[in-house]
């Protein structure tokens, strides 16, 4: 028989595992999701979302232990801290002064943000559990109209599984670069500042573009950012090295039986030899985006990548090497490590969202942390007709995100601009 | 839209923290040099600076909201001990902190985690971890007497005897919890 009082824990997810070691002031590793509702947000009820969300998906409801070779999760009996916004968004998640979580709400305004430390969950299952504390927001804030939703729960099925383990080819063959990537060149903002810029894009207009050129929305907004790095930075500094995109991919779409809410995601490295492939307009470097997207996006590519990392983190020698160890060495190589990519775009595409609360929200956002190697992460995702792509830096200069929108209003796209500040004078919001 | 707030605040209370810390480098600094120049053949600035230093540990420490009980009072159990050791070889070196002040300190600790287990003993596996390094420490008066190193083996032999009971009492009350804290924390 079961102990009542016994603690519940878990292992990390093969993934998981190399963030609580890579982490700190400079490498957060936190993600974030945000909400623009369309009426002030009331932290009361906010709290009160939060606890109900937490009670359905438990997995959240975890503080992060020390072990002698690994970290571990365990049961959090205490409540989440709600605050209002303050501080840069992504920073790392003190979290003994966050009641222990590894996630943090805060709420400006008629926002409501949610910061993840991504040794939790990965983007997709981070945004499932965002979505259910919007949900329960709006029904507590709005009881009369949602009087049926507040008697009845919506039912959520999930695992904590590592489905890496699970699924991962041990015959496969990395496929990883051992390229190094160009590196972001300029000055960094000071005070520990993140400039947070997002490009309100009019999706009806950008689809029609993308299907004019044959490709993906995820291909063309690639291909302008690569070309924006290529035109703004790489060009001025005189690169050598290729621009390398990262594009996580969410592998539940190639494993659909899985159903972890733990991480289970990988990713895509484009390699745009500028120089040597010559591609010095934005249409050669679409078209090498479309091609190097159909050679990489494949379900052998990713597997491959994938089982690559996981081989890596069931590797018998560095199981048994202790955490501080581990520890030492991950972050005394991690800024080598971080020099394989130049910057990394995730687009989590639709946020579906039931009929009846849609009135209640504009639009949601998404950021990454960016990171002293990787100095500008950028990231989408859709509501409605809305994509917001949004650019975290930490580079004292947004000429990458000024070009990047005025090509898109080159194209006859309407982009309205957004932004903590940070960086404003130098950004045009006039459309 | 009004997406952030406009002024964004550091975090202060890291701010004051290095401020403090940074004032008080420099008063024991100060107090090195007043020491020198006052009475330099008394040196009664390393103790006010070893005093420093361990209200720095201890403050720190409980500034980190959320402490667990049990780690805190091993915490305090190395750093007093640490402390009185520092105190007796300045002072010439008498024994008192290895006869008297280890196992005082030993004796009060264990007594502690034998209350805080019984008081919380539905909690007792936040505390378990902690539990086995209070006893590894505990070891230390057994270590000093087998070394021949205590004048006075008494107090000794009762701290040596009542972590042992405390160890015991853990085992026989706890040791699934014990066990598996120790699974968890060596998990490969």
């Amino acid at each position: 028989m079961k102990k009542e009082n016994k603690l519940y824990w878990r292992r990390l997810d093969n993934s998981a595992k190399i963030f609580p070691i890579s982490a700190g002031k400079k490498y957060s590793t936190v993600f974030r999701f945000s909400a623009v509702l369309k009426e002030e947000i009331d932290p009361e009820s906010l709290k009160q979302a939060v606890i109900l969300a937490l009670k359905k998906y438990k997995s959240f409801k975890v503080r992060m232990k020390l072990g002698v070779f690994w970290n571990y999760f365990e049961d959090n009996p205490k409540d989440p801290i709600i605050e209002e916004e303050k501080d840069y968004p992504c920073k790392y998640i003190d979290y003994k002064r966050n009641n222990n979580y590894l996630f943090k709400v805060t709420y400006y305004d008629q926002k409501i943000n949610i910061d993840i430390f991504h040794s939790l969950t990965d983007g997709n299952n981070g945004n499932l559990f965002f979505r259910e504390i919007i949900y329960n927001y709006i029904e507590l804030t709005h009881p009369k109209e949602f009087e049926e939703e507040l008697r009845t729960t919506r039912k959520v099925e999930y695992t904590t599984e590592d489905s890496y383990m699970k699924n991962y080819d041990k015959s496969a063959k990395s496929n990883n670069s051992s390229q190094k990537a160009y590196v972001l060149k300029g000055e960094k903002i000071r005070l520990a500042a993140v400039s947070a810029i997002h490009e309100i894009i009019d999706t009806n207009e950008l689809k029609a573009l993308c299907q004019k050129e044959d490709c993906t929305v995820t291909q063309y907004l690639s291909a302008v950012l690569i070309y924006s790095i290529y035109e703004e930075n790489y060009k001025k500094n005189n690169g050598e090295k290729p621009i390398k995109l990262c594009i996580p991919v969410n592998l539940k779409k190639y494993f659909p039986n899985s159903q972890t809410i733990s991480n289970f995601f990988s990713y895509i490295t484009l390699e745009a030899e500028m120089k040597k492939d010559n591609l010095n307009t934005f249409e050669k470097i679409l078209d090498f985006v479309k091609k190097d997207f159909k050679k990489r996006l494949t379900e052998e590519e990713i597997i491959k990548t994938m089982s690559g990392n996981v081989k890596l983190g069931n590797n018998p020698f560095i199981r048994v090497v202790p955490l501080f160890l581990k520890k030492a060495i991950v972050r005394l190589s991690y800024l080598e490590i971080r020099k394989y990519t130049t910057i990394t775009f995730s687009n989590v595409g639709r946020i579906g969202i039931i009929g009846k609360y849609k009135p209640y929200i504009e639009c949601f956002l998404m950021l990454i942390a960016p990171e002293p190697v990787e100095k500008i992460k950028c990231s989408a995702c859709t509501f409605e007709d809305k994509m917001v792509f949004t650019f975290t830096s930490i580079l004292n200069d947004n000429s990458i995100e000024k070009r990047f929108y005025e090509f898109l209003k080159e194209q006859g796209i309407k982009v309205e601009i957004e932004s903590n500040g940070v960086l404003d004078e130098f950004i045009s919001t006039k459309n | 839209m009004n997406l952030y707030p406009q002024k964004i605040n550091a975090k202060k209370t890291d701010f004051i923290i290095k401020i403090a810390i940074l004032i008080s480098f420099f008063v024991g600094v100060g107090l090195v040099f007043i020491n020198r120049f006052t009475t330099p053949d008394i040196k009664w600035a390393g103790y006010c600076n070893a005093g420093i230093v361990y209200v720095w540990i201890t403050v720190l420490y409980a500034l980190n909201k959320n402490v667990n009980i049990a780690s805190h009072l091993f915490i305090q159990m190395v750093a007093l001990s640490a402390l009185c050791v520092y105190f007796d070889i300045r002072l010439g070196f008498q024994a008192w902190s290895i006869n008297l002040a280890i196992p005082m300190i030993v004796i009060i600790i264990n007594i502690a985690m034998v209350i805080l287990s019984i008081a919380s003993y539905s909690n007792y596996m936040r505390y378990a971890f902690f539990q086995l390094l209070i006893a590894l420490a505990s070891l230390v008066p057994i270590f000093l007497i087998y070394e021949n190193l205590v004048n006075d083996k008494t107090l000794s032999i009762v701290a040596s005897g009542i972590s042992g009971l405390n160890l015991l009492m853990s085992l026989i009350f706890h040791f699934k919890d014990l066990k598996e804290e120790i699974i968890r924390k060596f998990h490969i």
